[in-house]
């Protein structure tokens, strides 16, 4: 390279940096990563090396695998502005159904889980936009109508057969996570229904009179969100291998917090992203797990977290769409 | 009557991260005038009104009123020193009176001995006010969010007289007002005057500015340019200062045909919604149809309909494309059949303001560009380079964030949304609102490219002189109903329209 075309890369690069609103672009992308790795050395070290073991990254892992599920499907409604808080609940009763239909085989139950993960999202986003209820009341309502349901059916526990023990193991997880994640990267990066999740959460008016369906395309969204509840609901009935009136609660909350971690504002938008699906599970699997092996009890961790859970969404939010918070 | 000085501002200069948005600024205002603040979109004048008005605190320079430094450390401040601005977008607060609006954050006047408010008298002296104004029909115990967009800036306006200001700043406001309400704002303006008080008034319409002001401040890329008396200069000479280099005569269309195919492309017949009363009106290949019409006669809800984004009480509207006709009822419809819409509110509806130019310009267009399920990045960012360059954005680049573009850029951003899909009907709502002198030409050209191209539009107008200027036939609307057809000509001026809108 001559001096002359260095010295214009370095001007470029100047210029960039200077540039107040590319900069900052820049730094928000790289927070997350930075995190990650902040995460995992602060725990390690305090830790004593503990984190960083086999045995230990495999219950990691099972963290992260739950969380990934769950957020795969959330990504879609947050980057449309929206959450949904009934994805625990929702989780809940599809492995209640699923446990019911076990007889059937594993395959049969686990499209009875998804088909009524995706029933209830329907439901969900049917609500939200009938009613013109905001989404996060609406799924409010869901999550303790199916919790309660949840907690009936499931009082004495639901069992499943023995031998299907062979799905709760590191392979099968794996190439389930990597599958969805792929699909998920694709639908939402690479297909009209993706990017019209975006401009709905960037601009609602905007994007009805670019013609997106507004109201279809967040019902299908919710229908998304269900269907992943469903399948988390399903792997957390196979690892547990009996469904119990707690199963799945607290789901939405990891989720979100994961997402949010990963750096995708919860007002949804331009800034959405899935890379903050994965990079915000591990985190937070990894502080969640890195929390316990410091044996800090579950009530002090749940306060951590909704520590970081302010921390996170004050540093993501898009104060840019509102004036005054309302 | 003195002229002496009452504001001078001295070399203010006000950074916005690395935009200059002020520039070593320095002029005086005098007593007992009315000074016009022009320039274009970007210029800095909003940003100097907000300065003197004490919403923006400038990085550089002082300010002097009748001699003594003034440094206002916010509005409230400002006010008191009885400075102060009517803004171009809502100023009120929806779910209270007329009455508690105007007199809001001044509710201790009211105070009667059990030390509650005396809403009756709150009422009276607001009632008092408004007759001031010139207003009667404006009730202070009607709530503001049930009255039209119009009458809640003149509530606005009342709320400023209400404090006998000394200096009135007025940013843009006429654009969001019809006659009537313009109306009453110039004689606000000329009653100050006769007070010896000032106002400085901030408009894009030259024509208005010519008219309403004893002397104009030109500003350009944040820097003052010059003050000239009314009388004694031209519209051009004006434009050429704002802009900074020669702009022609030709503004709009020269010609006077009124040529366009026969066949009709987007027609509706007895629409029935809301205002709008049994409208029926064709619009034709390579006709550029104007609406004209006071703010809230139907004309912007009429491009709506047209559009499938109100769905009409009765009556339907069909676009005809390639032999073929299509009922619209959704704008999904009407996008799939090349018809396309500029809202007037594009910062609210047109635009996603957080994203980046290129995701507003492909987003009609994706069904277009998918190939299967898929959507290349590619073609998407083809598509909109083409967009932007069609339509000459100014831009670091397409991923660049669409919210830190001056309002023509904008509105650039928006056309080209419509240009990149190839849409073949325009409906273009207020297309030059609050869009300087430059950018302004720019879409002219382009309707008439788009014209001579075959292509149809139907542009809705609030400015006469641009529905005269630019259209091949008129309608004009009154009361939700159509008046009246002109056809272009010479004989059509403003007058002989006006004559049928109000």
């Amino acid at each position: 390279m001559s001096e002359a075309t260095v010295q214009k890369k370095n001007n470029r690069l100047l210029e960039f940096w200077k540039d107040k609103e590319q900069r900052g672009k820049l730094v928000r992308s790289l927070i997350p990563f930075v995190g990650l790795v902040f995460i995992i050395l602060f725990f390690q070290i305090s830790t004593g090396g503990r984190l960083l073991t086999s045995n230990n990254l495999r219950t990691v892992l099972n963290q992260t695998f739950s969380i990934i599920l769950g957020a795969c499907g959330m990504v879609f409604v947050i980057s449309q502005g929206n959450l949904d808080f009934s994805m625990g609940s929702v989780s809940g009763f599809a492995a209640v159904v699923g446990a019911m239909s076990s007889g059937a085989g594993p395959l049969v139950s686990l499209l009875v889980a998804l088909a009524v993960g995706a029933a209830i999202g329907a439901l969900n986003g049917l609500l939200h936009v009938g009613l013109r209820a905001p989404a996060n009341i609406v799924t409010l309502c869901t999550q303790f109508a199916f919790r309660g349901v949840v907690q009936v059916v499931a009082a004495a526990g639901l069992i499943i057969p023995m031998t299907w023990a062979w799905l709760d193991s590191t392979p099968v997880k794996i190439v389930v996570a990597v599958i969805l994640v792929l699909l998920t990267v694709v639908v939402f990066s690479y297909t009209k229904f993706g990017k019209y999740c975006k401009a709905i959460g960037s601009g609602g008016i905007a994007s009805v009179q670019s013609g997106v369906p507004l109201d279809k395309m967040k019902i299908l969204a919710f229908m998304l969100s269900g269907t992943a509840a469903g399948l988390s609901g399903f792997f957390s009935m196979v690892r547990a291998g009996s469904v119990a009136p707690t199963t799945g609660t607290g789901l939405e909350m990891n989720v979100l917090l994961a997402i949010v971690l990963g750096g995708m504002p919860l007002s949804g938008g331009a800034n959405s992203k899935v890379r903050a699906v994965i990079l915000g599970s591990a985190m937070l699997a990894f502080l969640m797990n890195g929390l316990v092996i410091w044996g800090l009890n579950d009530l002090v961790q749940q306060g951590v977290k909704g520590a970081i859970f302010l921390i996170a969404v004050g540093l993501s939010f898009e104060r840019g769409n509102i004036a005054v918070i309302k | 009557m003195s002229h002496e000085t009452v504001l001078s501002v001295k070399g203010i200069t006000k950074l916005f991260a690395s935009t200059r948005a002020l520039v070593d600024v320095t002029l005086d205002f005098k007593a007992g005038e009315v000074r016009g603040l022009i320039g274009e979109n970007g210029s800095g004048k909003s940003t100097l009104s907000n300065v003197i008005s004490g919403q923006l605190h400038p990085d550089d320079g002082t300010m002097e009123l009748h001699g003594k430094p003034y440094k206002p450390a916010n509005n409230v401040d400002a006010k008191n020193h009885k400075i102060c601005m009517i803004v171009q977008e809502m100023g009120t607060i929806d779910g209270m009176t007329v009455a508690a609006n105007i007199f809001l954050g001044k509710e201790d006047i009211f105070q009667n001995k059990a030390g509650l408010l005396d809403t009756k008298r709150m009422n009276s002296e607001a009632a008092r006010i408004l007759k001031e104004i010139g207003v009667d029909y404006i009730k202070p115990e009607a709530l503001v969010n049930k009255m039209p967009f119009e009458d809640r800036k003149i509530v606005e306006m009342a709320r400023a007289m209400y404090l006998e200001p000394e200096i009135l700043i007025v940013d843009e406001t006429t654009t969001a007002l019809s006659q009537k309400g313009r109306d009453i704002l110039y004689d606000i303006m000329a009653k100050m005057k006769e007070q010896n008080k000032t106002v400085i008034f901030i408009s894009h319409d030259l024509d208005e500015v010519m008219s309403k002001c004893d002397s104009i401040s030109v500003m350009r890329d944040g820097s003052y340019v010059d003050t000239l008396q009314v009388k004694d200069c031209t519209p051009s000479q004006i434009r050429q200062l704002m802009v900074g280099r020669e702009i022609g005569d030709e503004y709009y269309r020269a010609d006077y045909n009124h040529e366009y195919s026969d066949e009709v492309v987007l027609e509706c017949e007895n629409i029935n919604a809301g205002i709008l009363k049994d409208i029926s009106l064709q619009l034709h290949k390579g006709e550029i149809l104007g609406l004209a019409g006071l703010t809230d006669c139907g004309i912007h809800e009429l491009g709506k309909v047209l559009f499938g984004l109100i769905t009409p009480a009765t009556g339907s509207v069909h676009v005809h494309r390639d032999g073929h006709t299509a009922e619209i009822k959704k704008p999904i419809t009407a996008i799939h059949n090349k018809v396309g819409y500029v809202s007037k509110n594009r910062d609210q509806e047109a635009l996603m303001l957080l994203s980046s130019i290129q995701d507003n310009i492909s987003l009609p267009s994706l069904d277009m560009l998918k190939k299967g399920f898929i959507i290349f990045p590619k073609s998407e960012k083809e598509l909109a380079l083409k967009g932007a360059d069609q339509m000459q954005i100014k831009m670091r680049g397409i991923d660049q964030t669409v919210m830190y573009l001056s309002g023509g850029n904008k509105q650039k951003v928006v056309l080209a949304k419509w240009i990149g899909n190839g849409s073949e009907i325009l409906i273009l709502d207020c297309p030059t609102r609050g869009i300087d002198v430059g950018v302004k030409a720019a879409i002219y050209r382009l309707m008439e490219k788009l014209k001579a191209e075959g292509k149809s539009i139907l542009m809705i107008s609030e400015e006469l002189p641009e529905v005269i200027g630019m259209s091949d036939r008129i309608l004009v609307l009154k009361d939700g109903e159509i008046q009246k057809e002109f056809m272009r000509g010479p004989e059509v001026t403003e007058s002989v329209i006006i004559e049928y809108m109000i």
